[in-house]
């Protein structure tokens, strides 16, 4: 399975790196980072259907994650990849927007890695 | 009925000589000077050109004349040389006097009191004129009539009719701006007798047009126009165009006022003539008005339309608000008189928008409000007919109020007036009657005195009814100042409670995602030890020290995204501290760096579809510098939030238009030497040059009603200018963007 991470901290892919480490070792799971929603799409676009999962930050600069977000679900059709945001702000409104425009979970941080795994491990 | 304040020429030079002529034959005269200067042979000579230089130089260029006369009193120091000294210093007065650099004009002014010789009583006189002058253009007018008239005798007993005749006019004047008409004209009169000694016939002029202004107040609109004809035809004799000017625009609000319409427009457009001659805008488009009215008057609508738009456009340049106000307003009315009411409205909205916000309200404001009102209750909109009509009420009332004590005032004064105008008679009368019968002139003395006591005591009376009126009306005002004082406190307060709250949502962002690396690297860390203890049972040491390795790295970034969220929550304490702590050594850099973040995230967090491009541009080589970096934090976070918003909305509008715009805020920083310059651009709209003057005004905001205090930039320019000596300023282009420039000392 792969999945894109879009954060606009450089760390995210430090971390995401380790704590999947034994994912990643296995080939079980594969990584890509983007470090912003305009990154993303050009990633998106010269790897078409490649990744299944983005996990999206929503507060970067430039284009949002939620604009990200509208996007690929406007874009990408057959079969649609799965969205998840993660953001620091869990407020209602965040939610109901993500949700609108098709997200198909929202986790907020600090990240709950155990929960994670288990959420991708349910879409594997 | 739309009066504008007449035309008045204030505080004059008291050596009147030079004001009159013509810039050429000042620059002709000037030459003729630097040559004797060239040819002269001792330094005292030189000194004395070099202030007939000044005199001439002063008119034309003020800092010329401080520039000369500084460099010359060093010389006159050097030899000392009296006389050049003292009136070195008193044409330094009074330059920086015209400048506003009072400070300085009663720096050489109180030297010179010291210096001056005791029996030197001429130059005591030039002492005082200069203060009486001072006080004059600072508008402390009691302060100045009491200088001025220590001056007169001292004068009047050397013979000086030049400097008396410049002393009794500024008196004049003073006395005008505090409304003592009677002791204004005196005082006038006593100047035009001076004048029309010498056969000064601009300076006559000059004298006319004030008394012309002093009679009209007291209400004698005859003598008034008689002073103006005759005013206006001396300055026309001496090509004195402005005042010509001022003559025909004051004659038309006169006739205009009498409702003698005819009159009134011929003056108003002779006015218009000449002003276009002098390029005076302000005035050019208050005549045109004036006009209009009168045409408006008579029925000739068409033509009024005509002259009432020139006025506008004139008076949207001249930015005087009652310029604006004026040309508006009879627009407005122009329409109204036919019955127009909804074309009407927009300009008296538009026209009470600018006195609103500029000047008191008056008589004028409530006959236009009432107008306004008649127009929404024709127009159907009742509620807004309705808050017209009370507001004029209210105005109204408070005139009344007003005008009861200055008409008992009045009453005194024209009682006072009557009563030397009768002893002036009475004098000359006896003149002529003392070789006839000393008896009779005694007899009529008498009775005299006992009318004169009578005559004064009906004044003293009056004038303490309307003490105790004007005593009663200070109180209500000082408790009115007190209420609005502890008002504008609070709303400084909730300013800052404002810019507190735009902070939270930001700090709230950034304190999450620290957080999220410093709770999941060290889970992480947990597992890999078990796993190091792993292999180093299994005795693969190799991995064992890999896995090591990232554990250190990891426990590094624990450390540094924990001191990220500390440094953040100081910021925050910090910002909601008052202001009263120490100056530190401060990171400039940082310091926006930031309340940059803050700002966008605080942004994004209230609005989740704004969008926009941060630049940054830091010079390295930036020295920290000691300021509070708290207050220079909610400068910079305030430019900062204020960009943001320009962006986005312009980012609004031009969604509806479908351009491709990209917002963009950027800030940087650079070092000036002995300065720090910090930048914060936004490529928004931009501000109109309409109201680029008022941005650093309190309570001045163009966001909707509630969503803004008004005082945010106003603060930040106190924090900048009074808090560390520094230097706010603001470029602009419309359509193009803002651009807000800090600059600290360092």
């Amino acid at each position: 399975m792969k999945v894109l991470v879009v954060d606009d901290e450089k760390d995210v892919q430090v971390l995401f790196e380790q704590r999947f480490r034994k994912e990643m070792r296995s080939g079980e799971m594969e990584f890509a980072f983007a470090f912003s929603g305009e990154e993303a799409l050009i990633f998106l676009k010269d790897h078409d259907q490649e990744a299944v999962l983005i996990l999206s930050d929503i507060n970067m600069p430039g284009m949002s994650g939620l604009e990200l977000l509208r996007r690929i679900k406007e874009q990408h059709h057959e079969p649609p990849p799965v969205v998840m945001m993660i953001t620091a702000y869990g407020d209602a409104d965040n939610y109901k927007t993500a949700m609108q425009l098709g997200a198909d979970d929202f986790l907020t941080k600090p990240v709950d890695f155990i929960s994670l795994k288990e959420k991708l491990k349910a879409i594997h | 009925m739309f009066n504008q304040n007449n035309c008045r020429l204030l505080f004059v030079l008291i050596l009147i000589s030079m004001i009159s002529q013509p810039l050429t034959a000042q620059s002709d005269k000037l030459k003729k000077i630097d040559s004797l200067i060239a040819n002269a042979k001792d330094d005292t000579t030189k000194i004395r050109l070099n202030l007939d230089k000044l005199d001439i130089l002063s008119n034309i260029n003020l800092d010329g004349g401080i520039a000369l006369a500084s460099k010359e009193l060093i010389k006159a120091e050097e030899i000392h040389y009296y006389y050049g000294i003292f009136l070195l210093r008193i044409r330094l007065a009074n330059n920086y006097t015209f400048k506003g650099v009072y400070d300085s004009a009663i720096e050489n002014l109180k030297f010179l009191e010291k210096f001056r010789k005791p029996s030197d009583s001429l130059n005591l006189a030039s002492i005082y004129g200069a203060y009486g002058m001072m006080y004059g253009v600072k508008a402390v007018y009691d302060t100045s009539i009491m200088y001025l008239e220590k001056a007169i005798p001292i004068y009047e007993r050397l013979k000086k009719t030049q400097e008396l005749s410049g002393i009794y006019i500024n008196v004049g004047i003073g006395y005008e701006q505090i409304a003592n008409y009677p002791k204004a004209l005196e005082f006038m009169q006593k100047a035009l007798d001076l004048a029309q000694k010498n056969n000064n016939k601009s300076v006559e002029a000059r004298i006319l047009v004030n008394m012309g202004n002093a009679y009209n107040d007291i209400g004698n609109t005859d003598k008034a126009i008689e002073a103006y004809h005759k005013s206006a035809d001396l300055a026309s004799q001496t090509n004195g165009n402005i005042i010509e000017l001022y003559d025909y625009s004051n004659l038309s609000s006169i006739y205009n006022d009498a409702n003698n319409w005819k009159v009134g427009y011929d003056y108003a457009m002779k006015a218009v003539q000449l002003s276009k001659q002098t390029g005076d805008i302000g005035i050019e488009a208050a005549s045109l008005s004036k006009a209009a009215l009168a045409l408006s008057s008579q029925k000739k609508y068409d033509e009024a339309i005509k002259l009432s738009k020139q006025s506008i456009i004139l008076a949207d340049s001249s930015r005087q608000p009652l310029n604006i106000f004026q040309a508006y307003s009879i627009m407005g009315n122009i329409f109204y008189l036919q019955e127009k009411y909804a074309e009407a409205i927009p300009f008296l909205e538009k026209a009470f928008k600018e006195i609103n916000s500029a000047t008191n309200y008056d008589k004028t404001t409530a006959e236009f409000l009432k107008k306004l009102s008649v127009c929404y209750e024709k127009t159907g909109n009742y509620i807004k007919a309705l808050s017209n009509y009370k507001l004029s009420a209210e105005i109204e009332d408070s005139i009344t109020r007003k005008s009861n004590i200055r008409k008992a005032t009045e009453q005194s004064m024209n009682f006072e007036f009557a009563k030397k105008q009768e002893v002036l008679a009475a004098e000359h009368k006896k003149d002529l009657e003392l070789q006839k019968t000393k008896q009779m002139a005694l007899t009529i003395g008498l009775v005299l005195l006992f009318l004169l006591g009578l005559l004064a005591l009906i004044g003293f009376k009056n004038k303490q009814k309307a003490n105790k009126t004007l005593k009663l009306q200070k109180k209500k005002i000082e408790s009115a100042l007190a209420e609005l004082k502890s008002t504008q406190a609070q709303l400084i307060q909730s300013e800052k409670m404002a810019s507190l709250g735009e902070l939270t949502a930001g700090i709230a962002h950034e304190i999450q995602n620290p957080l999220n690396f410093v709770n999941n690297f060290s889970e992480v860390n947990k597992e890999m030890i078990d796993e190091v203890i792993d292999e180093i049972s299994k005795g693969n040491y190799n991995e064992a020290k890999n896995i090591l390795n990232d554990i250190k790295e990891n426990s590094e970034k624990i450390n540094h995204h924990g001191k990220r969220a500390a440094d953040i929550v100081k910021g925050m304490l910090q910002h909601s501290r008052t202001s009263t702590g120490q100056k530190e050594l401060t990171d400039i850099n940082a310091l926006c760096d930031e309340y940059f973040r803050l700002s966008y995230h605080g942004l994004r967090a209230k609005d989740k579809t704004f969008n926009a491009k941060f630049e940054t541009d830091f010079d390295t080589n930036l020295p920290k510098i000691n300021v509070l970096p708290q207050d220079i934090g909610r400068v910079i976070l305030n430019l900062i939030n204020n960009a943001f918003y320009a962006v986005s909305e312009k980012a609004k509008s031009s969604k509806q238009n479908a351009e491709g715009y990209e917002p963009t805020v950027s800030v940087s920083t650079k070092s000036l030497g002995d300065k720090v310059e910090v930048k914060v651009k936004d490529n928004g709209n931009g501000i109109p040059s309409t109201i680029k003057d008022k941005i650093f005004q309190p309570f001045f905001t163009t966001k909707p009603t509630g969503s803004g205090t008004g005082l945010g930039l106003s603060l930040s320019y106190d924090i900048i200018t009074k808090g560390h000596a520094g230097e706010l300023k603001v470029e602009t282009k419309e359509g193009r963007g803002s651009e807000f420039i800090i600059l600290l000392p360092g």
